[in-house]
């Protein structure tokens, strides 16, 4: 018991440094305050369970985090909760970001990844890369195909 | 700035102002200290992937540091990875009895234009890509750009209902009539170096896939790091890229290619001349037979008289290593095998690591974790970049082939 104790309080630092801005990414990834809820507490209740044998719990709670929501989008689509493309996101109201937001829902999963944790919560590609468990060239790339591929679904122009 | 721009800034600002819920640490508290929880099986997510907190301890240790510094001195042998092409599909005897391999020929191959896709859809394809006595020549049009192809690579991917490869042929841009010219978003001249990377699945050949690859799309301002010869510009591309990155050709494209080969790796009495932290392997010879089909990993490893049966393979790392797992299946000495701190038995779980850090750097090391529930997590509890002082040198001319891209620079 003292060791989980021990381990609450060591993921409990991470947490605090780590989990608002991880809930906005995944918020923003999965389009739901609600998954994100989900997946953010799963995250580290997994990493408390897992005791000290992570040894960068802050990199591992944002790969888990995304990973725990992509299976509970899969399971709400699944139970027909939860369309493709469909945004639920409390205290978002503004029209034109919620159609950004549904925009992100067309692309795949690395490439709405790459656009929120770069574009949305402003890490760069070389912060994002480890986070996201790829290489800071394979967060540029992914970019730069999302943004061309949001271009298109929102009908905007390069100036 | 674009509009593009503008509108991600507001989504940007709104996403600054969503929070998550107060309670939230309470729930993780809970979830944790739940009766019925369990640890979930996260295997994109494993921490101790990266590292494992013995291995700092011991990684500080100033032994391994002088390790590095002898193999920095030792005399190393290649582990050479396998030709390009595995079997010669199209082989033709010249008159001095020299064979030579198409790796890829077609004409006129039309990419096809996909919504979302790259700029590359819709340009036509001459490739002629062949390989004699171990050096690749050919050319490589694309609309108005030439390039001349002088090395060649593959990389292999199965799973249970594929079998999938990466053929990379790499070149320098000898033509470009028209200067400056873009291809997927990159801007090519004469004198660049840029690749043509053609994916396959074996049992589906009109599924072919292509795309460009030129490193300043993925190193940025670094690029010149990656990509100093044609060599090190197809080992410098990054292991198991997204589908997303390809374009269809159309029909699979008319496109002659070498056929597939299980071989993940192979070689006998693979020599170990220096040692790390598995120096227990130094003066041992390994012979290895690894073979993976539809992701079924066949095979054994023998170390003397000690036998690993395979079971799983990885040969997608971040590292570009190959991991080669598997149980210790006879031991008839009772001496073990050695892995890094410690030796193994009949019954445990091991894995061969092969990594190639140049054409002339090669090491190997064995690995175990106890607390490995399965092959695949014994092989994926690898520390990620773990250092070279763990591993200990081949040696051995030809020693090993391997099927993967092991050159990571």
């Amino acid at each position: 018991m003292v060791g989980e104790a021990v381990q609450a309080d060591r993921v409990r630092e991470v947490y605090e440094e780590q989990h608002v801005r991880l809930w906005r990414a995944v918020a923003a990834w999965s389009g739901s305050s609600d998954v994100a809820d989900e997946a953010v507490a799963e995250a580290f209740a997994q990493l408390v369970r897992r005791g000290d044998v992570v040894e960068d719990p802050a990199a591992w709670a944002w790969r888990s985090a995304f990973r725990i929501a992509a299976g509970e989008l899969q399971r709400r689509r699944a139970d027909a909760r939860y369309e493709l493309g469909e945004v639920s996101l409390r205290d978002v109201q503004s029209e034109q970001v919620l159609d950004l937001m549904r925009g992100l829902q067309c692309l795949s999963d690395q490439q709405r990844a790459c656009v929120v944790v770069c574009d949305l919560l402003g890490y760069s590609a070389e912060e994002a890369g480890p986070l996201l468990k790829t290489s800071a060239a394979t967060v540029r790339v992914q970019r730069m195909r999302a943004r061309r591929r949001l271009r298109s679904l929102l009908e905007v122009k390069d100036v | 700035m674009s509009e593009l721009d503008d509108r991600m800034n507001e989504a940007r600002e709104a996403v600054a102002t969503m929070d998550p819920p107060e309670d939230l640490w309470a729930r993780v508290v809970a979830r944790a200290s739940s009766g019925d929880a369990e640890v979930l099986d996260l295997p994109m997510a494993h921490g101790n992937r990266r590292r494992f907190s013995l291995w700092l301890t011991v990684a500080a240790c100033v032994v391994a540091v002088v390790a590095v510094a002898v193999f920095a001195t030792a005399d190393r042998q290649a582990v050479d990875t396998i030709e390009p092409a595995g079997e010669p599909s199209s082989t033709t005897t010249t008159a001095a009895g020299d064979s030579s391999t198409t790796l890829a020929r077609g004409e006129d191959v039309k990419v096809a234009v996909m919504e979302g896709g790259s700029d590359l859809g819709g340009h036509t394809l001459n490739i002629t890509a062949v390989e004699q006595d171990g050096e690749v020549n050919g050319e490589l049009r694309v609309g108005g750009v030439l390039v001349t192809l002088e090395c060649a690579n593959t990389r292999m991917l199965s799973g249970a209902d594929f079998d999938r490869r990466d053929l990379i042929l790499g070149g320098e841009v000898t033509d470009s009539p028209d200067g400056l010219a873009t291809l997927d978003d990159v801007n090519v001249a004469v004198g660049d170096g840029l690749a043509l990377i053609i994916r396959e699945d074996e049992d589906r050949p009109d599924s072919r896939r292509v795309t460009l690859y030129h490193p300043s799309l993925w190193y940025g301002e670094q690029a010149s790091v990656h990509a100093g010869s044609c060599e090190e510009l197809v080992a410098s591309v990054p292991a198991n890229l997204d589908d997303g990155y390809f374009d269809d050709l159309n029909d699979g494209g008319d496109l002659e290619t070498a056929p597939f080969s299980p071989t993940l790796a192979s070689g006998e009495g693979v020599e170990i001349v220096d040692h790390g932290g598995s120096g227990g392997l130094v003066g041992h010879s390994l012979n290895i037979h690894a073979e993976r089909k539809r992701g079924v990993v066949t095979g054994e490893i023998r170390v003397d008289k000690v036998v690993v049966k395979l079971q799983c393979a990885d040969t997608d790392t971040i590292d570009g290593e190959i991991r080669l797992g598997g149980e210790v299946t006879q031991d008839p000495d009772g001496q073990g095998l050695a892995v890094i701190d410690g030796r193994a038995a009949i019954g445990d779980r091991v894995a061969l690591i092969i990594r190639e850090r140049g054409p002339d750097y090669d090491q190997v090391t064995f690995y175990a974790n106890d607390t490995a529930g399965t092959c695949t997590e014994l092989v994926d509890s690898f520390p990620y970049n773990l250092d070279g002082g763990y591993f200990s040198d081949v040696a051995g001319g030809d020693a090993i082939e391997t099927s993967a891209a092991l050159y990571n620079p």
